[in-house]
């Protein structure tokens, strides 16, 4: 067996949905043993989101659930409960670090926030992805993912038409964004951790993510120097052309002409219509986006007559930076990711034999495994509880009869 | 953090207007962007620019590059050749496809990476044809923020094995990652999902609804069945709660153009602040949609220090900060963005040990350009 990356390193995820989810996922994914809590009987949030295999609800079949859980432990424990509480404070004492994205306020009146954590174990992360924050005007409003989206501004400023409601980015990208940003944050304390010793509080806000890493590297700087600040208006906000997500014959195909060697790259793709000489189409991208409506008009003979294939051959072969646009069922079949094995297959207890997402990058001496599937609501509790804990078999039918376990 | 640039292909950031008193190369986008690095000129086109970059490697941790798999090779900078000069180097390659595979030398941008990735096809308003862009590359901060995750983790396998290793981490596979959902969905049932707008399979009502004012909306979601009551009691309207249309959630959800007239019936005549102070009080999600000069003044953003103000030698500027807030090590900006070559003299002296004559000679041979 290959070394992992992250061997040796204990991580306790209590969250739900997405967020808490994916970051443990990405430190789970590189060794660390990570040890997923759901509350008894009901389990997350992500169990029931699906989608479900023939559409048949089972909280043990969700897909979201399958992809985000795997290589990891699962156990059921209500922390609400004085039991509960103590159970989650031992677990507390051994780990290294501690995911959640509890909603505003749960964990401290549980007195199992950072104050109550940290003194149990002095270097422990605590890893806290939320809407707004820990701290700060809003740290107290409740907020999801759609929340994230408008309230950093990058909805409205890049998501949608400008006479038309505001969009959010699909498939819950804020809450992903707000797991990556945690998990870097956790491996940055981490990083610290090793130098000084100590533990630390990580406050991942996913309107901070957004507004700062996709707006404010952008605009903020031109905003403060000039006033300027825009808003939604399509592709590359307007201003380059031909930029966008254009219709081809069996469906939609992105093309990026904004360097110039990239504009003279797709009239070549196009076959050098005579239309792309005029002078017009010859200055640069930025004013050239004024004629953006002119230009598609003339591209689409073309683009109607050939596939997003066949496109993104031509566009390639000129180096046009492009891209088909593909949904599942195109990545699932397509052969480059195949040839890179980002797919993986795996036996689960409940759905049999399926396919699942892989790693999200390759490190050539710690690669990435599935060890195992996601896990059953409390596969692991005698694990976990006679195993890591040290509880009796006594103890723990007490606990479950109970109902904190 | 060195960052190798050359005034022979200036990085595009740096080309973008508008500029910082007019000065070329000093887009406002690479101020932002570039902050904390030492920069210099190196032009990796020459063999003695190839010999000075793998001699700076030999002082170096780590190495981040982004280019296609065969200039990285042409260069002599490939991960062989980098370990080569220093064995436990780790090096991360954000390429838009891979080291591997057929398509590892496609040339993309980050607005196309979130159409290959599939996140575009579930992109746009409900119901709606054609799926809706995105008005800026979301990505590129994305995958950069996902190779430091990567590089960090690949760190803490060094100092405890003394060995280093290549991060090959395509862009494409990188945003997949965040598709497991329809990915699943396909893979159980053969389907392929369509755009929902700002609507969510669990919640109802879900979205952007209108506000008094031009182009003024908020966002509210409602999860259970309490909220809905709140909800109802927040509009006035008490009695929507016992409405047998909206019951539970599944009646909600299949009811939601008509939940969207009535939300939107009300929010309208407000203001975004009135409807997120009245809904938040009930215990409800919502939220102002936000224009860019709102989130660069709002308290919020301020109290957090998400914005600040830097020292840049052309003048003071506002640059993002760090977004994520460590208790103990918050970090932070230190320095404003370099002009290009800026930190030539202190790079080639300091770290690589060259003499004021050596340096200026590959300044006048143009390597240093």
């Amino acid at each position: 067996m290959t070394p992992q990356a992250l061997e040796g390193l204990t991580v306790v995820e209590f969250g739900d949905f997405i967020s808490a989810s994916y970051c443990a996922k990405l430190m789970g994914d590189l060794g660390a043993e990570v040890i997923k809590i759901e509350r008894p009987g009901s389990g997350e949030e992500s169990r029931r989101f699906g989608p479900f295999p023939g559409d048949l609800p089972d909280p043990e079949k969700s897909g979201l659930f399958l992809y985000l859980n795997g290589n990891k432990h699962g156990i059921t424990l209500d922390p609400g409960t004085a039991a509960g509480g103590r159970l989650f404070r031992a677990l507390i004492r051994d780990a290294d670090v501690l995911v959640e994205n509890q909603p505003p306020g749960v964990l401290e009146e549980m007195g199992l926030g950072y104050e109550d954590l940290g003194k149990i174990n002095p270097s422990l992360v605590m890893t806290s992805i939320s809407t707004f924050g820990r701290w700060g005007p809003y740290s107290k409003y409740k907020g999801y993912d759609l929340t994230a989206w408008h309230g950093s501004g990058v909805g409205p400023v890049h998501l949608g038409h400008a006479d038309r409601e505001p969009l959010r980015g699909a498939w819950y990208q804020g809450d992903h964004w707000g797991a990556i940003g945690g998990a870097t944050a956790t491996m940055l304390a981490l990083y610290a951790r090793d130098l000084t010793g100590e533990g630390q509080h990580v406050d991942l806000s996913q309107t901070d993510m957004l507004a700062s890493m996709i707006l404010g590297y952008q605009m903020v700087t031109v905003f403060h120097m000039t006033g300027e600040h825009r808003k939604r208006a399509g592709a590359f906000g307007g201003r380059s052309a031909p930029t966008g997500m254009f219709r081809c014959k069996d469906g939609y195909v992105f093309l990026y002409a904004f360097e110039e060697h990239q504009w003279q790259g797709l009239v070549k793709a196009m076959g050098s219509p005579d239309w792309a000489q005029d002078p017009i189409f010859q200055l640069p991208s930025w004013e050239r986006a004024a004629y953006g409506q002119e230009i598609l008009a003339l591209m689409e003979p073309w683009l109607f007559s050939h596939t997003k294939e066949e496109i993104f051959e031509a566009c390639q072969a000129n180096r046009v930076p492009s891209g088909p646009v593909y949904d599942a069922k195109d990545l699932l079949e397509h052969p480059h990711l195949a040839a890179r094995g980002f797919f993986s297959v795996a036996d689960h207890p409940a759905v049999g034999r399926t396919t699942i997402p892989g790693r999200p990058f390759v490190l050539s001496e710690t690669p990435w495994r599935l060890r195992r599937t996601a896990p059953l609501l409390g596969e692991h509790n005698d694990l976990i509880y006679r195993g890591r804990l040290g509880l009796s078999t006594a103890q723990l039918s007490d606990l479950r009869r109970s109902g904190v376990v | 953090m060195i960052k190798i640039e050359s005034r022979k292909r200036p990085d595009m950031v740096r080309v973008i207007p508008p500029f910082a008193q007019d000065q070329p190369l000093e887009s406002l986008y690479a101020h932002t962007t570039m902050r904390d690095h030492l920069g210099i000129t190196l032009d990796l086109g020459t063999a003695q620019g190839q010999a000075l970059a793998r001699d700076l490697v030999k002082s170096a941790d780590v190495v981040i590059e982004n280019f296609s798999p065969r200039v990285m090779r042409r260069y002599g900078l490939d991960y062989q050749n980098i370990r080569a000069v220093r064995p436990d180097v780790v090096m991360v390659s954000l390429t838009g496809a891979g080291q591997t595979g057929p398509q590892s030398q496609m040339t993309t941008y980050g607005t196309v990476i979130t159409s290959i990735a599939g996140i575009d096809s579930y992109q746009g308003y409900l119901g709606d044809e054609h799926p809706s862009a995105f008005g800026t590359a979301i990505t590129d901060p994305l995958v950069g923020v996902m190779g430091a995750f990567a590089v960090l983790a690949a760190l803490r396998h060094r100092s405890r094995t003394g060995k280093g290793q290549h991060v090959d981490l395509s862009q494409w596979e990188a945003v997949a990652s965040t598709i497991g959902g329809p990915l699943m969905d396909s893979v159980f049932n053969g389907r392929t999902q369509t755009p929902l707008g700002n609507r969510d399979p669990m919640m109802a009502p879900h979205g952007v609804y209108p506000c008094k004012g031009d182009d003024r909306w908020v966002s509210v979601g409602v999860k259970t069945d309490e909220e809905w009551r709140g909800l109802c009691d927040a509009m006035g309207q008490p009695d929507l709660a016992r409405d047998k249309r909206f019951a539970d959630g599944y009646r909600r959800q299949r009811h939601h153009d008509e939940l969207d007239t009535l939300v939107g019936a009300w929010t309208s005549q407000l203001t975004p602040v009135q409807v997120t102070r009245a809904l938040q009080k009930a215990g409800i999600a919502a939220f102002p949609a936000l224009a860019a000069n709102e989130v660069f003044t709002d308290k919020h953003y301020k109290y957090r220090g998400d914005f600040i103000e830097v020292e840049h030698r052309l003048g003071k500027e506002v640059i993002y900060e760090v977004p994520w807030k460590l208790s103990k090590t918050p970090g932070g900006v230190r320095r404003a963005a370099p002009s290009i070559g800026q930190d030539n003299q202190q790079v080639y002296s300091e770290i690589l040990g060259l003499s004021e004559e050596q340096i200026g000679g590959l300044e006048r041979d143009g390597v240093l350009y």
